[in-house]
């Protein structure tokens, strides 16, 4: 299982709630693929997987946003 | 409505009493201290007197006073640089640091480094002893954003011949000082003195043009007495309050991290990031309530930048509060702090529509 949640053009703290919002109803083992363009993300995605139990498979850098590859665990 | 101002990690409020003694020292002490008539020699003898005392108070061999950090910064670096190969601070110490250290190393034609630390956000031993030595290093004691207090550099000191120049504004007074320095660096406002007086206190003596600004550094020095008489019973206050407080906040609150208030941190200084809410709406309910508090987020702050330090160590830097506790707050205060913080939490979110999440 696999989806992309968009949160560019959105700035701190919303891209996490986006990410927390799709995690709500993900499957465990679910890949979230995140694209954020607030430079915060990168602080606060990692930090997020970190609280909630979640893994960051990936960061990649896509030249005007980032994607975040995130794992849901529990 | 009371009103409680909980973000004094890095100034305090002027007392109406500290007040009175800017006064009084201004009328005294206008003159420039190295004029050579009477109100000069005024000035100048108000001057030693304060050199004096925080000489006094620290175990310094030397003091003179700059008007801010920065320049207290440049001076030290400047005066030790030429004994050293790198000139070194750490990602979590303040920017006003970060940006003194960089232009007097280039001053001095030295390389400049900015060291990692730990998940804590202590100095990392090991990028320490990757550092050319001797260096001369300039970093806090204790972080005025997350409390954590710096490891014990005496040794790697002793061992490389390197100085250390401590910024020791938060810390002065709430732990005892370590003995290592070659220099401490002391702004006043952090022990409810005015703007415009730090304390350059050497471990060795040297001379430097004295500050122009006697009133300023007389007042340092009064309020630096007292506060320090004060200081033992505001530890274990602000300890058993900050407890408190993480209490509170735990057992009303998912999706919180803390940084500070543990047995090994600053007694005073409390890091609260919140998840799923926007930090300047909660800034904003609690200050309409009667609470001053700083924070580290980027929709906060007026640059627009989240803070360094919570990045540095991997904090979450949004819904982010940042508590300093003042010596002299009742405990209910503190706690009502917590509940208040509680509430605005959920209010915000529910605002939000992120209470579910």
């Amino acid at each position: 299982m696999s989806r992309t949640v968009d949160a560019r053009g959105s700035r701190c703290p919303h891209p996490v709630i986006a990410l927390a919002r799709a995690a709500v109803a993900a499957e465990p083992q679910t890949v979230i693929e995140l694209l954020a363009d607030d430079p915060v993300s990168l602080t606060d995605v990692p930090a997020w997987c970190r609280m909630r139990g979640a893994r960051l498979q990936g960061t990649v850098d896509e030249g005007d946003h980032w994607r975040f590859v995130v794992v849901i665990e529990r | 409505m009371s009103r409680f101002v909980l973000d004094c990690a890095v100034s305090r409020p002027v007392s109406g009493q500290v007040a009175a003694w800017l006064t009084s020292a201004v009328q005294t002490a206008w003159a420039s201290p190295s004029a050579g008539y009477h109100e000069a020699k005024q000035s100048s003898l108000m001057l030693d007197q304060s050199v004096a005392t925080m000489a006094g108070l620290t175990g310094a061999r030397n003091v003179r006073f700059c008007p801010d950090i920065p320049v207290a910064v440049g001076e030290v670096v400047a005066q030790k640089a030429p004994g050293a190969t790198t000139v070194a601070t750490s990602v979590v110490d303040s920017l006003q640091v970060q940006q003194a250290v960089a232009r007097g190393a280039a001053a001095a034609g030295l390389p400049h480094r900015l060291l990692a630390v730990d998940a804590a956000g202590r100095l990392d031993r090991e990028a320490l002893d990757a550092l050319p030595t001797p260096a001369l290093l300039v970093t806090n004691l204790g972080n005025q954003e997350i409390g954590t207090v710096q490891i014990d550099l005496s040794e790697w000191s002793r061992s490389t011949g390197s100085a250390v120049v401590l910024d020791a504004s938060t810390a002065f007074g709430w732990i005892d000082l370590p003995d290592y320095w070659s220099h401490l660096l002391l702004d006043a406002r952090s022990w409810g003195g005015v703007p415009g007086a730090v304390a350059v206190c050497a471990s060795q003596d040297s001379t430097r043009r004295p500050t122009e600004n006697v009133p300023a550094a007389a007042v340092a020095a009064v309020t630096a007495e007292q506060w320090l008489a004060q200081a033992p019973g505001a530890r274990t206050t602000a300890r058993r309050q900050l407890g408190a407080l993480r209490e509170v906040i735990a057992n009303g609150l998912d999706g919180v991290e803390m940084r500070g208030g543990t047995a090994d941190d600053l007694p005073h200084v409390l890091s609260v990031s919140v998840l799923y809410v926007d930090a300047e709406a909660l800034q904003s309910r609690l200050d309409a309530l009667g609470y001053a508090v700083g924070s580290g987020s980027a929709c906060a702050s007026r640059e627009g930048q989240p803070s360094h330090v919570l990045a540095a160590v991997g904090g979450l830097t949004s819904g982010n509060l940042r508590v300093g506790l003042p010596p002299d707050l009742p405990d209910d205060a503190v706690t009502g702090f917590g509940e208040a913080l509680v509430d605005c939490v959920r209010a915000v979110r529910e605002q939000m529509g992120t209470q579910d999440l």
